[in-house]
């Protein structure tokens, strides 16, 4: 009689071992499209924390960056980023772009040196967020600089992955995948194109 | 501020080509290449060059095509991307200048290693790598029409830090002596058994490819039978449109093979996976149609 419970307890251990790597998985798992995104709460470059929940109802961009990387580069100084992100903020979009670089890899740079670099480039963002141990980053699987994300106002991801449609920057015409997806949500329509593949310099996480 | 701004920006030939002076230090700098690495953004991207040398063999002259090769040597620490760069970066872009009527086909290159940091899987090359491509003659070509072939690799290098920039490289097919085949033979020797394989079915094959959709993320999962089933290590797709591959959860178990993607959209299409399994070291060339 006293053996069932313990047998009981010990088939309940063994099972709870047996889906630990399918559980673990599932915990590490990303956001897929039309999932909640995660939530995050990071300190702007002016020391104001910002909470991504507290935008619900209300259509965000979120834009992993570096200013070491030269992609990122090009996307400034060619006049690609900036004006979207004035164009998307001018209508009301929330555009937060978010620097996971960690603290000790050489592109790292201070809340005071990016507002120098990122005024430079007259870049028109909401805020930029630092993200010095990585977790939004991690959290949302951003894999390089740049990579967007698109979040509806009920805060499901609707877009995930790269700027545009020209990792080479060779492109005459190019397709904006985040203006499209942009756009689409506020037409309350589908997005064509929900994921494609990012393209730039790794996120430098911390190892 | 730190030193990020290694930016070696890309700039176009002729940009280059009208400065005169600029292009006569490159030269004596690099006299197998016309190195294009472009414009220093700050002193310290003058002191950083991950191309070492970009050159362009000429491994095969025939009458009816050329075999050539762009043998790019790297830096020690730095690696170039494959063409499918993995998660990040960005595959080396090859755009040739031929004569009229010539026709480039489509870049050969060796099988890449794997790097990993953290969840981020990218394929690449370190040390230097070697890529083919067959240049088509046009039919009315006569044996002694020796032209000018000229390559401008796109690049993006990687260490700490990436990189981007663009370096051509030419030959002159009517200067072509025995000596610089003999050469260009003997870099190939030094790359040759990297080049992908075929898969010989009596030794392995792929079969049963079948695709699993769940909202958002699809499944594919292949079954590998044959000798070398065992053996398969790893798997090394090759790029696809409308889909991204997830590096990280390629994985091989009891025989089969999974790779998970997720879709630009619910009705893409995906027909056929392809890429390279790994046996060894060495990359085994695959194809095979989905079922759903």
């Amino acid at each position: 009689m006293f053996n069932r419970p313990k047998g009981t307890l010990l088939f309940f251990w063994l099972a709870i071992l047996a889906f630990l790597p399918a559980i673990l998985a599932a915990q590490e798992q990303t956001p897929a499209i039309g999932g909640l995104a995660p939530d995050f709460e990071l300190n702007s470059i002016d020391g104001k924390p910002h909470k991504l929940s507290d935008f619900r109802g209300k259509i965000v961009v979120l834009e992993w960056t570096n200013p070491g990387c030269p992609v990122v580069q090009r996307h400034y100084r060619d006049g690609l980023m900036p004006p979207l992100q004035k164009e998307s903020t001018g209508k009301g979009i929330v555009w937060l772009t978010i620097n996971s670089t960690n603290p000790k890899h050489q592109n790292y740079q201070t809340p005071e040196a990016l507002k120098i670099v990122y005024g430079d480039w007259k870049a028109a963002f909401t805020a930029l967020l630092m993200d010095p141990d990585g977790k939004a980053g991690k959290a949302f699987g951003a894999k390089t600089t740049p990579h967007m994300f698109v979040i509806d106002k009920a805060g499901k991801l609707a877009y995930n992955g790269a700027v545009d449609d020209d990792p080479q920057g060779s492109k005459e015409v190019r397709i904006n995948y985040v203006r499209l997806a942009v756009d689409s949500l506020i037409k309350g329509e589908p997005i064509a194109t929900a994921t494609t593949k990012p393209y730039g310099c790794s996120v430098k996480y911390a190892e | 501020m730190k030193a990020q701004n290694m930016t070696a920006r890309a700039v176009s030939i002729g940009t280059v080509l009208s400065s005169l002076p600029l292009v006569a230090m490159i030269c004596l700098a690099s006299p197998n290449a016309l190195e294009l690495p472009g414009l220093a953004l700050t002193p310290q991207a003058t002191e950083e060059k991950p191309l070492r040398r970009v050159e362009l063999l000429v491994l095969e002259d025939r009458p009816n095509e050329v075999k050539v090769g762009l043998h790019v040597e790297l830096a020690p620490g730095w690696y170039l991307y494959w063409l499918n760069p993995g998660d990040a970066g960005l595959a080396p872009e090859v755009k040739w200048k031929l004569a009229a009527g010539y026709e480039a086909g489509k870049p050969r290159f060796p099988t890449p290693q794997k790097f990993v940091h953290g969840d981020i899987v990218t394929y690449g090359f370190t040390d230097a790598t070697l890529i083919l491509c067959d240049i088509r003659r046009p039919a009315t070509s006569l044996a002694a029409d020796k032209s000018l072939i000229t390559a401008v690799l796109g690049w993006m290098a990687c260490r700490e830090s990436c990189i981007t920039g663009e370096s051509a490289a030419q030959m002159n097919l009517s200067s072509l002596s025995p000596a610089d085949l003999q050469k260009s033979r003997s870099v190939l020797s030094l790359f040759s058994n990297r080049y992908p394989k075929s898969l010989d079915p009596a030794d392995l094959m792929v079969h049963e490819a079948r695709l699993i959709k769940s909202p958002g993320r699809w499944t594919v999962e292949m079954t590998l039978s044959g000798r070398d089933a065992a053996r398969v290590s790893d798997f090394y797709p090759y790029p696809l449109d409308d889909f991204v591959v997830d590096h990280h959860r390629i994985a091989i178990n009891g025989g089969k093979l999974i790779t998970t993607v997720e879709p630009a959209n619910p009705s893409a299409a995906l027909p056929i996976l392809s890429g390279l399994l790994i046996i060894g070291g060495s990359g085994y060339e695959f194809s095979i149609p989905i079922k759903e």
